[in-house]
């Protein structure tokens, strides 16, 4: 007998299999029960276990919530730039009319919030007014604890909020053909987004004049020069064959030391300003 | 019996491990898949220009990272419907290109007319803009795309469009527009394929922004019936 021989019990195959199924086994058994916490730091203190938030399901109801609450936005903008009183007599003109048409379709949508199971959210967008309205407001009037100098042109600078709310209310209603499940409400919402664009279209003559702000050199393959209008970004009313999801950016406010205008730019809601089920105001 | 004559139940252990392997797997995948919280959804398009899974926000103003309004929010589940146009939304969007493609004749017409004169980029915009509608609609419904102007169109406005008299065919242009829009929009509320309905919505807001400034240039600019509002019939899409 070799030394190999009396070491101990021989290991026969049937012992290898049962050894490594049980191996195998239990491997599996506690990855799964340990692969939620794997790399989590370990809790010291009293300190809460934090609770996830709810998750919120963005349906057609929310959608169309969300769209009222950009109307009501955009009837905040313009009662502010009317109180500004910078607009001559067409600019107030078209404000008038743009009054008329976002209430009209704020109604519209509380409506079709209503029918598609919702409830109306008849309030402008918390997150909009006080993360983007306010701010672009504050470069009009000046802001003198976060030095900003105010407008050195309230009328151009109003019509250029204008132009930028028009075009992203219209760019949001074009993205919500693609979120909406139901086709009749897909329809709704670009008649709605068609009427935004033309906003936009006539306000960006208005500010820079016809025919230069008619078409955009972009359309053309050509670049645009802000230097050529002393750092202001001018609008046009045809920027393209298709209704862009683009931001939308505009200049407000002075030029500052180094000769810039301050850039805003506005986006189409997303999670974030979502007007989710069980959001309220007080309308 | 196997091959070498032994009973099937003769070795339990291999049996065993061979469950318990399959079972440790299954377990492995279910905690895996436990611990990654996807929805499976369509893939977004975006506008022919545009992008997609823009954020809200201004400048500087802040950026939407957490839940802002304390609602953690969810990608939304999406089964918007087929992936490739359906055959009735291969007809309605055939229907759409030839209604484009009379569009661009007919602007083209105007400048050979010589309506635009040595100033006037409009009309060429228009031109080009209901070219690149046709090609985006090609790029949607492939060898079906029919490529041919709907020649009830191109009779329809033919004759207001053979001018040199800008203002003359503007105000075509601005009927001619407004049409177009009615029926893309109607047409957006027909398709079952979202792609073709996104692309059709994107070409509704670029000819929604050329309409006012046709009727600034027909003399209109300052009827706000005429800026903004469209009682233009839409064309009838074909049966079936």
């Amino acid at each position: 007998m070799s030394a190999l021989d009396s070491a101990g019990p021989a290991l026969s195959r049937r012992g290898l299999l049962v050894t490594g199924g049980l191996t195998v086994s239990l491997a599996t058994l506690v990855a799964a029960c340990g692969g939620a916490e794997s790399g989590a730091p370990g809790r010291v203190g009293n300190a809460p276990i934090p609770t996830d938030l709810p998750t919120a399901a963005v349906t057609d109801a929310v959608l169309l919530r969300t769209a009222t609450s950009l109307e009501y936005t955009a009837l905040d903008v313009y009662r502010r730039i009317t109180e500004l009183g910078s607009l001559d007599e067409r600019g107030q003109a078209l404000v008038a009319r743009f009054i008329e048409d976002h209430t009209r379709h704020a109604a519209g949508m509380a409506d079709l919030t209503t029918e598609a199971g919702g409830e109306a959210y008849e309030c402008a967008n918390p997150w909009f007014a006080t993360r983007v309205i306010d701010p672009l407001f504050r470069r009009i009037a000046g802001d003198e604890a976060e030095e900003i100098e105010p407008s050195d042109d309230a009328r151009r600078d109003a019509l250029s909020i204008a132009y930028g709310l028009e075009s992203t209310v219209g760019a949001m209603y074009q993205q919500l053909v693609e979120l909406l499940r139901d086709r009749a409400l897909r329809r709704a919402a670009i008649t709605i987004g068609a009427e935004e664009a033309r906003h936009a279209a006539a306000l960006a003559v208005v500010r820079d004049g016809a025919p230069e702000a008619y078409v955009s050199p972009t359309v053309f393959g050509d670049e645009i020069d802000p230097s050529d209008s002393d750092g202001v970004l001018p609008l046009f009313a045809v920027t393209g064959a298709f209704g862009s999801l683009a931001p939308v950016e505009f200049t407000l406010g002075p030029n500052n030391d180094a000769g810039a205008r301050y850039v805003a730019t506005l986006q189409t809601p997303a999670d974030n300003s979502y007007i989710y089920d069980g959001q309220t105001c007080d309308a | 019996m196997t091959l070498k004559g032994r009973p099937l139940v003769e070795n339990p252990s291999r049996r065993r491990v061979l469950t318990a392997g399959l079972a440790g797997a299954a377990a492995t995948a279910l905690a895996g898949s436990r611990a990654v919280a996807t929805t499976p959804t369509e893939p977004p398009s975006s506008g022919p220009e545009g992008t997609t899974g823009a954020t809200a926000g201004a400048g500087d103003t802040g950026t939407q990272g957490t839940g802002a309004e304390g609602t953690g929010g969810e990608a939304t589940p999406t089964t918007l419907g087929p992936q490739r146009p359906t055959e009735g939304d291969v007809a309605l969007l055939a229907f759409a290109q030839g209604a484009e493609l009379a569009a661009r004749d007919l602007y083209a017409a105007a400048l050979a007319a010589g309506a635009a004169g040595d100033t006037d980029r409009v009309l060429q915009a228009a031109h080009d803009n209901h070219q690149a509608a046709a090609d985006v609609i090609s790029a949607l419904i492939g060898v079906d795309a029919p490529h041919e102007p709907d020649a009830a169109v191109v009779e329809q406005w033919q004759e207001s469009f053979e001018s040199s008299d800008l203002a003359a065919v503007a105000a075509a242009g601005y009927e001619l527009e407004n049409t177009l829009m009615a029926t893309h929009t109607g047409l957006v509320g027909q398709l079952e394929n979202i792609d073709g309905a996104t692309r059709l919505a994107a070409l509704v807001i670029g000819e929604a922004r050329l309409a006012p400034v046709l009727a600034d240039l027909a003399g209109n600019g300052d009827d706000l019936v005429a800026l903004f509002d469209n009682s233009a019939a839409a064309l009838t899409p074909p049966e079936g």
